[in-house]
């Protein structure tokens, strides 16, 4: 089956399946998107860079949904990866195609997914893999072609923990004193061996189970997480009910502060420099319209749109002033929460993996409304881990490990454990 | 025509002096076209901003010596609209929290306030192979994308482009004194004009202080008329040609550039460098006229137009180490300054050195010249300098040798016997009259007094 976009001849080393909005130095990278058609990028993204210097190869960049603008890959210019384990099923998205190459390699494959809202669990859920996404910031996102800059993150998705803790402990590694890696948003982590949480006790660690999340679930998905508490408890874990009572608000705050982010974000392509171009005559304003409205699909147009309005004057403190309260909000929320437990789970969606026939029936509303429980950890900047937890038919369900800032060890730590077992 | 009532303001927006641009590390010299440009300055896909200290530090250092307060956080926001000398069709700028707020410039009689100061990216410059409007094409320059500006925003506090030019002086003196802008960097303006409640008219990216000047004059005059002629005016944004206001766009509503605050970046938090900063201050043109007054013993008035350029400054205090600074301050605040006014020059446009300046006042302080001579011979110099008294010598400007007065006197006394004869009778006018001719046969190099008496010792 097809998850890729480019295709690379595999030099030696381990290898590793980028998403197509990661930069690539030689290699066309279009994050999915026609208006980056033949896009060459002249340098690596940092993340992959520190890949390559740890033994990694580049396979091929993956399908993804248009700037990761969605849930399913299904907003690709570029084809739809489907599901592995039913192929009238999604991958999820954005980050469908790696997820699905990972899940369907019968070798070990590494991936680089990247997240906004849930773009690294959602994928790794429907398609039975390891999806981590560090804290905001560990992972520099210099070339990364951004969606939402306060949110976006490159995270690992693999096939074992283990893995993921490999993979996070290279990409996190300092470049400097390299002078391109210019992320000012990149938080040094004094080099940390993440696979050092790998094969530990989980005996006396705190977890809180947030009810809304448990609320949220389909019935069978709900099923399977109950089962994976039970076994964390067996393992040692002290299990609490906890509430997050800002999960609803949550979801808007999330839509109106990385749509207002990517229309900016995104105002960059416009066929001057490089992607898309035309016969360039006329007026500049119209080339640029006539370049946006062939380049960027609808789910783009819509998202550009919807975030243009968001920050215009008279909107903005009702929108995105607001949402950027709610922000605010949610951290405290999740602040609250790990004064009393170390790791949160939850189901990672709320449910398994849809049919396509069932998503064209989807409003853009419906859609939204399935990153419910991907979207507080993405606008509060925490990380979450999306591990394997049990079956519905052939399906995989995604169990949702949530630790404080920094605190990617502990995940990994429960995570590993949960997949020995 | 009556100007009261014109209320004018200004925002300067100036081109730091850094090594590199503000979010990456190309140059900002750069020479032929498009050559110090990379994925950030050119918004490549990917790319993040990596703010330049140093041009931070600059801008701090421009706050203090304003006196304007600076925040104790200020972020970066994007600015969007769509340009082609813009790479991402966003400018990288402050709005919401500006890096401070506040602040002013003393004048001789009045104080502008500043109500703002922030820092930005310049966007890439655009050229037109032929004028603006009918240019087939335009060729766009990235190599000045990115380099670090500083904005200045004024309160409407200027009642006339005489005090505009004033306040310009005054802050180009200040930020080279901060060796913060050099005159290769680029200094561009936009002023807003209104005249009593009339709207305020806004002309844009103004190039020079001559040209802001002369377009608040033209400004001024053209809303004047209107309002003589019983007119409304209106709210519009205009551009200077070089010899009037001309309309760009009427402007019923302010454009919505739907500021957010840039992802990108970290709020920039300058507290722990203040104090280093303000340590570090050089010395500012306030404090450089009170220390010449008190050094070289020259008045205030002297002391203000001499620092009113910093490079003028420089060269009085570079000629004062040779020659009498009394002196040296009564020439530069008087006939240099004049001249150069005349010419609608700053002394920054003329290319007199130092020695140059020293050695015309040596023909001065040896008196070898006339005081109207002098003002003659200076007057050339500042257009053309080159060696003083050859200069002189060409011109005939030199005041006679006593050898030279005494062949010539000898001379006029030759041609003139009846006068002489008459003299001898007592009478005093043909005295005079031979003063008078030996004189004018000298060209005016020759001091009267020192005629009388060599006409009195050759009778």
């Amino acid at each position: 089956m097809s998850y890729l976009i480019t295709n690379v001849r595999a030099g030696k080393g381990i290898p590793l399946v980028v998403k197509d909005n990661i930069c690539t130095k030689g290699i066309q990278t279009t994050a999915g998107s026609k208006i980056l058609q033949g896009f060459i990028p002249t340098y690596d993204a940092t993340a992959v860079k520190q890949a390559k210097k740890a033994g990694c190869t580049i396979i091929g960049k993956a399908m993804m949904d248009e700037f990761g603008f969605g849930t399913f890959s299904t907003n690709c210019a570029y084809g739809v990866p489907k599901n592995p384990h039913d192929s009238l099923r999604s991958c999820g998205g954005s980050s469908g195609g790696v997820a699905g190459y990972v899940a369907d390699s019968k070798k070990r494959v590494l991936g680089l997914g990247q997240s906004t809202g849930g773009s690294i669990s959602c994928p790794s859920s429907f398609c039975g893999v390891v999806g981590l996404t560090p804290t905001y910031g560990v992972v520099s996102r210099y070339g990364l072609i951004d969606y939402a800059s306060s949110m976006d993150r490159i995270g690992p998705i693999t096939q074992t923990v283990k893995d993921a803790a490999w993979l996070l402990t290279k990409i996190t590694k300092d470049s400097y004193p390299s002078i391109d890696d210019l992320d000012s948003t990149y938080h040094r982590t004094k080099d940390r061996d993440y696979t050092q949480f790998c094969g530990k006790s989980i005996k006396g660690i705190t977890i809180g189970v947030p009810k809304e999340y448990m609320n949220k679930a389909s019935k069978p998905v709900r099923v399977e997480i109950e089962k994976a508490i039970v076994k964390l408890e067996k393992l040692g874990a002290k299990v609490l009910p906890i509430s997050l009572k800002y999960t609803d608000v949550a979801l808007p705050a999330y839509y109106i502060l990385a749509l207002s982010e990517a229309s900016t974000n995104l105002a960059k392509f416009c066929g001057m420099r490089y992607g898309l171009q035309g016969n360039i005559h006329g007026k500049f304003n119209d080339y640029f319209s006539k370049i946006r409205s062939t380049g960027f699909g609808e789910e783009a147009k819509r998202r550009i749109l919807l975030g243009t309005f968001a920050r215009m004057a008279g909107f903005k403190d009702e929108f995105y002033i607001k949402a950027a309260k709610v922000r605010t909000l949610v951290i405290y929320d999740f602040q609250q929460a790990f004064k009393k437990v170390d790791v949160i789970v939850a189901p990672t969606m709320p449910i398994i993996a849809p049919k396509f026939s069932e998503i064209v029936k989807m409003r853009p509303i419906d859609v939204y409304n399935i990153d419910t429980l991907t979207v507080p950890v993405s606008l509060a900047g925490l990380p979450h881990m999306s591990i394997p937890a049990g079956k519905v038919g052939k399906l995989p369900v995604g169990l949702h490990l949530i630790s404080n800032f920094l605190q990617e060890g502990k995940i990994i730590q429960v995570g590993d454990a949960f997949e020995r077992s | 025509m009556h100007l009261n009532g014109a209320r004018i303001g200004l925002e300067i927006h100036v081109q730091l002096n850094t090594k590199r641009k503000l979010f990456c590390f190309c140059s900002t010299k750069a020479t032929k076209p498009n050559t110090q440009v990379c994925e950030v300055c050119l918004g490549m896909p990917g790319a993040k901003p990596m703010l330049n200290n140093r041009a931070l530090m600059f801008a701090i250092g421009l706050a203090l010596a304003l006196k304007s307060g600076i925040n104790e956080l200020s972020r970066f926001d994007r600015k969007t609209y769509f340009y082609p000398d813009l790479p991402k069709n966003y400018q990288i700028t402050q709005y919401h929290y500006p890096l401070s707020r506040g602040g002013y410039i003393e004048l001789n009689n009045k104080k502008i306030r500043i109500t703002r100061i922030q820092l930005e990216e310049d966007p890439g410059a655009i050229t037109y192979t032929q004028h603006i409007d009918v240019s087939k094409y335009s060729l766009i320059d990235y190599n000045r994308s990115g380099i670090p500006l500083c904005e200045v925003v004024t309160e409407p506090d200027f009642s006339s482009a005489k005090e505009v030019k004033q306040f310009l002086k005054k802050f180009v003196s200040i930020i080279k004194h901060l060796k913060i802008y050099s005159s290769a960097m680029s200094l561009r303006v936009d002023t807003n004009v209104s005249i009593g409640k009339n709207p305020r008219v806004e002309i844009k990216n103004i190039g020079s202080i001559k040209d802001v000047v002369s377009a608040i004059d033209h400004e001024i005059f053209r809303q004047t008329q209107l309002i003589q002629k019983k007119e409304k005016i209106k709210q519009e944004t205009r551009r200077f040609t070089g010899s009037s206001t001309q309309l760009m766009r009427e402007k019923e509503t302010e454009e919505d550039y739907g500021y957010i605050i840039d992802p990108d970046l970290p709020p920039i938090i300058p507290g722990r460098w203040l104090q280093d900063i303000f340590k570090s201050m050089p010395e500012l043109p306030d404090q450089r006229v009170q220390r010449m007054m008190k050094q070289y013993n020259i008045n205030k008035h002297q002391a203000l137009a001499i620092v009113s350029e910093k490079e003028l400054a420089d060269f009085f205090e570079a000629v004062a180490k040779k020659v009498n600074p009394k002196l040296v301050a009564s020439w530069t605040a008087g006939q240099l300054l004049k001249v150069l006014n005349y010419n609608n020059f700053f002394f920054s446009e003329t290319k007199l050195k130092p020695p140059q300046f020293v050695s015309f006042l040596e023909l001065v302080q040896e008196d070898e010249i006339s005081d109207r001579a002098g003002d003659l011979l200076l007057r050339e110099l500042v257009l053309n300098p080159q060696n003083p008294k050859q200069l002189a010598r060409k011109l005939n400007f030199l005041k006679m040798t006593d050898k030279e007065l005494l062949k010539l006197t000898k001379a006029v006394l030759k041609k003139h016997r009846q006068a002489i004869e008459q003299y001898k009778k007592g009478k005093q006018k043909p005295l005079m009259f031979l003063i008078g001719q030996v004189i004018s046969e000298s060209k005016g190099r020759a001091d009267a007094k020192k005629v009388k008496k060599e006409i009195i010792k050759n009778l």
